[in-house]
């Protein structure tokens, strides 16, 4: 049965919510329309001129810009897939553990998740940059060292690994979280039934965690259009701006070339085709249920 | 006593209000030779010589409070910058490489500080002059950094050369002292381009075989589309398939190779002589066992051409104009204490060139770096080549070349494409 909203009870949720509602009008709602409306102009925060939808007509010919959507599916197919299939691999050892040791590894594995991108960036440097740790061990074996910050492909490599590296841990929280969610009781009947460990894994776990896999697949496919940090600290979006993203692209436009108008516009466009992105997946998760 | 103490900090509010606050902007204190930790002045401590300089000027305008804050310098970023100019709140002072604050210096926000100053009292002419757009003043300099060739004499030593004089330091004497310095296990210098950092460095290459950016102070379009830079652009790509230059530039940088040289694993590279002092931080900390002496030289120039145009840049002050024409008085001393500070005898001592008469006259009695008069006469005798310091889009059209240098390095594309597509690039930016 709904509750009414109106009355002294609506009135002192409104009243709660107000803080909530303040910072989301401060934070989301004033900006966006301020981004809006920059859109329109050709500025350096010095000289603004209204230019209409230029900046809009400009986007289509900016072949970088273009060219970073197809960078962030790149990292799609390399990343999720890997995320994806590691993080659920951890969080199946994990959450078989008693509780204990169960904290100190999610632990562990959220430490990356919670290091900032630049630090995350500068270790893998010593990874894979010229004198790195790569490099030193193919040396030492006799082979010539791969410059993986040098080539486009081995430099999207390179990226993609630290990205998984910190993008695990939080995807093994929620997938612990789900695992331990599971009755009991159905791998106790399993068993009873004659089911082995690997059977009930198969036809019990990842069923029940099948849609939260789904989910995380496509939030971390989704952060592939957003990634920035890591890319500007390992390899400034080159070599030949392969490595490059949407929003790589857009930090530079406002804060390299001061072009804060033409900025505002690709941001808008990233939001439309995230909302897109986001639009298509309900209706696929309703056409599926 | 709760009265009291409620009246006083109403008096200390209004004290406080009544008191003018500008808002100083920097990019952050030099790494100069010989610039002291701490100064005392009147029993007052300080650790910057921004601090100092603003105590004085403190000091001689009661009433005005000058607020300091510090630029993000990343990648050529302007972001602290920008922020503040987006909120409304403009630094009334700003200091930063010149081509970086040229999008400033227009009518609408720049003051013109020959309004309010005698400024050819205090400022070289040839300062003033790289202040200037369409004639007019809007800020005023600092030092000007060069840049010419550091040269590593123990490597030298080692394959029994001695550096030719200027007028035949040619490109074809870099490539033979090239091949026997890799045969003595050095590389004779450093390309990179994995950003735009230090990219002035590099583009010597260009003045070196006669290109150019732009020709006669015409910014409308960019003229590195050359015959000359095609050959300058092949020289380059030899130094690396002969193996004559560190491998991969594309994933090399400013701080990287500058590290090398400092290390002595290559010999020569472009750079100011107060860069050299990272040398003596490594023998500090026992990264290299000693240092080793070095000297400069001018950049090599290919056959045929004259010697090469030295490569030189101006930090400069910019004051934010209001309609308050008092203010934008005051803002005008601030700028000037700021530009003719401590900051330039400092860097003056290691090795930039002043643009402060002040601090010059005090060079000339102490004395200088010993390596400033090999670059001030390459300056005499090369002049300087035009960057397009003064262009608001130079930010934007300088990121524009070294991802094409990195497809170029790995032969991906050629020496004309690059150019080509530079061009392309860069005349559509300073049309719009």
């Amino acid at each position: 049965m709904k509750k009414s909203c109106t009355g002294r009870a609506g009135r002192r949720a409104a009243v709660l919510i107000i803080p909530a509602a303040a910072f989301y009008l401060l934070s989301f709602v004033i900006p966006m329309i301020r981004v809006i409306y920059l859109s329109f102009y050709s500025t350096n925060f010095v000289t603004t001129k209204f230019i209409g939808i230029e900046n809009y007509i400009r986007i289509f010919s900016d072949i970088d810009f273009i060219k970073s959507f197809f960078t962030a599916l790149v990292y799609t197919v390399m990343i999720v897939p890997p995320v994806v299939y590691l993080s659920y691999k951890i969080s199946l050892a994990v959450s078989s553990l008693v509780r204990r040791e169960m904290a100190i590894y999610q632990m562990i594995y959220y430490l990356p998740t919670l290091t900032c991108g630049i630090i995350i960036s500068f270790i893998w440097r010593w990874v894979f940059g010229r004198l790195g740790l790569l490099a030193i061990g193919f040396d030492s074996v006799g082979l010539t060292p791969i410059a993986w910050l040098a080539g486009g492909w081995t430099a999207r490599v390179a990226v993609s690994v630290a990205i998984i590296f910190s993008a695990i841990g939080g995807n093994c929280i929620w997938l612990c979280a789900v695992m331990l969610s599971i009755p009991k009781e159905l791998y106790e009947q399993a068993q009873i039934d004659g089911a082995s460990r690997r059977q009930a894994t198969r036809y019990i776990t990842r069923p029940l965690v099948a849609n939260t896999l789904a989910l995380l697949a496509f939030l971390t496919a989704m952060g592939t259009l957003q990634y920035w940090e890591v890319i500007y600290s390992l390899t400034s979006g080159g070599p030949f701006k392969m490595t490059a993203t949407p929003v790589y692209d857009i930090y530079i436009t406002a804060f390299n070339y001061s072009r804060f108008g033409l900025a505002a516009a690709k941001a808008l466009v990233l939001i439309i085709v995230l909302a897109a992105l986001v639009g298509i997946r309900r209706i696929l998760e309703r056409k599926a249920t | 006593m709760k009265r009291i103490a409620v009246v006083f900090l109403m008096a200390l509010l209004a004290l406080s209000a009544g008191a003018q606050e500008l808002v100083f902007l920097h990019q952050g204190d030099g790494y100069y030779k010989d610039i002291p930790k701490e100064w005392k002045v009147d029993g007052e401590g300080f650790t910057s010589i921004w601090q100092k300089a603003i105590y004085y000027f403190e000091k001689a305008n009661p009433g005005v409070r000058v607020r300091v804050m510090q630029s993000d310098l990343s990648m050529g970023s302007s972001l602290t910058l920008d922020v503040l100019l987006a909120s409304g709140n403009p630094p009334d002072v700003v200091l930063r490489t010149g081509a970086v604050l040229a999008k400033l210096m227009v009518d609408s926000f720049a003051i013109q500080p020959d309004k309010y100053l005698d400024v050819a009292k205090y400022f070289t002419q040839s300062g003033l002059d790289a202040c200037k757009i369409g004639g007019k003043l809007f800020a005023l300099p600092t030092e000007a950094s060069v840049s010419t060739m550091a040269v590593n004499l123990d490597h030298l030593a080692a394959i029994d050369y001695t550096l030719p004089p200027p007028a035949q330091w040619t490109t074809d004497e870099f490539l033979s002292v090239g091949r026997k310095l890799k045969a003595s296990g050095k590389y004779i210098t450093g390309l990179f381009a994995q950003n735009q950092s230090s990219d002035a460095w590099w583009l010597n290459w260009f003045m070196a075989f006669g290109g150019k950016l732009y020709a006669n102070g015409d910014y409308s379009k960019t003229v590195l589309n050359s015959p000359q830079s095609v050959k300058a652009l092949n020289f380059m790509k030899q130094l690396l398939d002969e193996g004559l230059a560190l491998p991969n530039p594309g994933e090399l940088n400013d701080d990287i190779v500058l590290d090398e040289w400092c290390k002595g694993k290559i010999s020569m590279l472009s750079m100011q002589i107060p860069h050299t002092s990272i040398m003596q931080s490594y023998a500090k900390q026992g990264t290299i066992s000693k240092e080793f002496p070095f000297t400069f030289i001018e950049f090599p120039h290919a056959a045929g051409q004259p010697r090469t145009p030295v490569n030189t840049g101006y930090a400069i002050v910019v004051g934010h104009k209001t309609a308050d024409e008092k203010r934008n008085a005051i803002v005008a001393k601030l700028m000037l204490a700021m530009a003719d500070s401590d900051n330039q005898y400092f860097s003056g001592m290691s090795g930039n060139f002043p643009s402060s008469k002040a601090a010059l006259a005090k060079i000339a009695v102490v004395g200088t770096n010993p390596y400033w008069k090999i670059q001030q006469d390459s300056l005499s005798a090369n002049g300087t080549w035009d960057r397009g310091n003064t262009i608001p889009q130079y930010s934007e059209i300088r990121a524009q070349l070294f991802p094409l240098m990195q497809e170029f390095y790995v032969g991906r594309i050629d020496a004309q494409t690059v150019l080509s597509r530079y061009e392309k690039a860069v005349n559509s930016i300073l049309k719009n």
